[in-house]
């Protein structure tokens, strides 16, 4: 009897076996392959939803790197406008310092008179010199021998007296001291462009136009009015001589605004504010004696605006002009109470 | 007056005291002038009378008023009229605001402000800015309406809460 192996099959048989079980391999190999091209997929697939997540996270980086961006000018606004607040309340201070060495020139001059004031005879001169001023109107009347008399006693006493003029109006002495700088702000609004508007903040105490009257004319006085007149002058110079001006509060400062919306304004008010500041810089004597520098820093309207919790600073529009004519920028201005 | 103030220029201050102007207001008018604010910022008697005409300070008021009226507040309203209509003979008249109640005591100042206030709402008068300061001139119809008022024959309703 034959076993199984010795069966021999015949010929097509085994040819067709042997297709099937290459068929067999073929397939047991490319369903390996299928399922490592299927790990693979998922593996990528994972990989895509991490890359996904990653690009999430960048744009909502992007996003909030693209919103404080934003909000830089606004921020840097803000910085600025406390940089100057603080730069300019200390500046104010030195200002108060430098006054003091103002104030001990003054009293120094008046000391320097009053001692040759007390010398002899000089009670007398200076009796005859005011009894002189009082009958000087009359003079006229006077027979021509008493007034060539009066006039040649009158040349006497002057000559006798004038080293207490000379130095009762010599140049106060310059203190020995460094130099400090205060700055002005200044600003246009629009920054760019046909001006509307120009604030000029002073490191000086509102006080300083309000209560005058009740001062003592200080240093800060002097610098306000030195600002007074380059705003005069500056203005001429443009062709806005008329302009309407104000002055506001700003923190306890003063603030000179400018009114130019119905002005022409002729050249660059900037070039023109700028030299006047140099001019003065270079001729105002008391800060001359005192060691003081004035610089003009022009800002963005913006950092000299008002924040919203804070609105009665605002220098920025026209709105923010103060009493005591405040309708004149807006139409037949009203006079104060 | 102390020794020493007796040889002394005058401040700025003591100027603008004078003048009964604001110093600020002086010394935006140096800043137009010739040769600008001085390098020692004092002035001499005649600086004054200088600045005195530069400005245009005048006094109008004096005790007497031109117009006499029963009551107080109205005699001011007339008197200020006919002393713009004496000044505005040629038509192109123009003053410093504050000329129209200078040398007025304080309570009646307080009256011929408002009454400038109330012409300017009427349309007589008309305020306009200028390097020295707040002007007035006159409005259309400017002399018929201050004429009335210093008549008396036509005194503007608005006016009439000053002294009623």
């Amino acid at each position: 009897m034959q076993s199984e192996s010795d069966i021999i099959l015949p010929r097509v048989v085994r040819a067709l076996e042997e297709v099937s079980r290459w068929r067999e391999a073929q397939a047991g190999a490319a369903q390996a392959r299928l399922d490592e091209v299927d790990a693979e997929r998922q593996r990528l697939e994972a990989d895509i939803r991490d890359l996904q997540g990653q690009v999430e996270t960048l744009a909502e980086l992007e996003e909030q790197i693209q919103a404080e961006v934003a909000v830089l000018p606004i921020e840097e606004t803000h910085r600025t406008r406390a940089a100057v607040e603080a730069g300019i309340d200390a500046e104010a201070s030195v200002l108060i310092e430098r006054d003091e060495v103002l104030a001990q020139a003054i009293k120094a001059r008046e000391d320097r008179v009053a001692q040759l004031l007390a010398q002899p005879d000089m009670e007398q001169l200076v009796e005859e010199f005011e009894q002189f001023q009082e009958l000087e109107p009359t003079l006229a009347n006077l027979p021509v021998g008493y007034r060539k008399a009066m006039l040649a006693h009158h040349q006497t006493v002057r000559a006798q007296l004038q080293p207490v003029m000379d130095a009762a109006q010599a140049p106060l002495a310059q203190a020995d001291l460094p130099t400090e700088a205060v700055t002005i702000i200044a600003s246009l609004n629009p920054a760019q462009g046909r001006p509307e508007a120009l604030a000029v903040l002073l490191p000086v105490s509102f006080e300083t136009y309000q209560g005058w009257a009740d001062r003592t004319e200080d240093l800060g006085a002097l610098v306000a009015y030195r600002l007074m007149g380059a705003v005069g002058a500056t203005l001429q110079a443009v062709g806005a001589s008329d302009a309407s001006v104000q002055f506001a509060d700003y923190r306890g400062l003063l603030a000179i605004q400018v009114w130019l919306g119905d002005q022409e304004v002729q050249g660059d008010l900037k070039e023109v504010f700028g030299a006047q500041i140099d001019r003065m810089r270079d001729e105002a004597l008391e800060l001359h004696t005192v060691c003081l520098e004035l610089y003009t820093a022009w800002l963005d309207p913006r950092v000299v605006a008002a924040s919203d919790d804070d609105d009665d600073t605002d220098l920025g529009d026209e709105d923010s002009h103060v009493e005591p004519d405040a309708g004149a920028l807006t139409g037949s201005a009203m006079l104060e109470g | 007056m102390a020794g020493s103030d007796r040889f002394e220029k005058l401040t700025l201050a003591q100027v603008a005291r004078w003048l009964d102007l604001h110093p600020l207001e002086i010394a935006r008018m140096l800043g137009t002038a010739d040769g600008g604010l001085p390098a020692d910022l004092r002035f001499t008697e005649q600086d004054v009378d200088r600045l005195r005409d530069m400005s245009g300070v005048e006094t109008w008021w004096s005790a007497e008023l031109p117009v006499h009226d029963p009551i107080r507040g109205r005699a001011l309203a007339r008197s200020l009229a006919a002393y713009i209509v004496g000044r505005a003979e040629g038509g192109d008249w123009s003053s410093r605001a504050d000329n129209l109640f200078r040398g007025l005591e304080p309570a009646d100042q307080w009256v011929v402000r408002r009454a400038v206030n109330s012409l300017i709402v009427e349309g007589a008068l008309v305020s306009i800015s200028r390097a020295s300061g707040l002007h007035v001139r006159l409005g259309n119809d400017g002399v018929e309406i201050l004429q009335a008022l210093a008549d008396g024959t036509n005194v503007p309703e608005s006016m009439e809460a000053l002294w009623s």
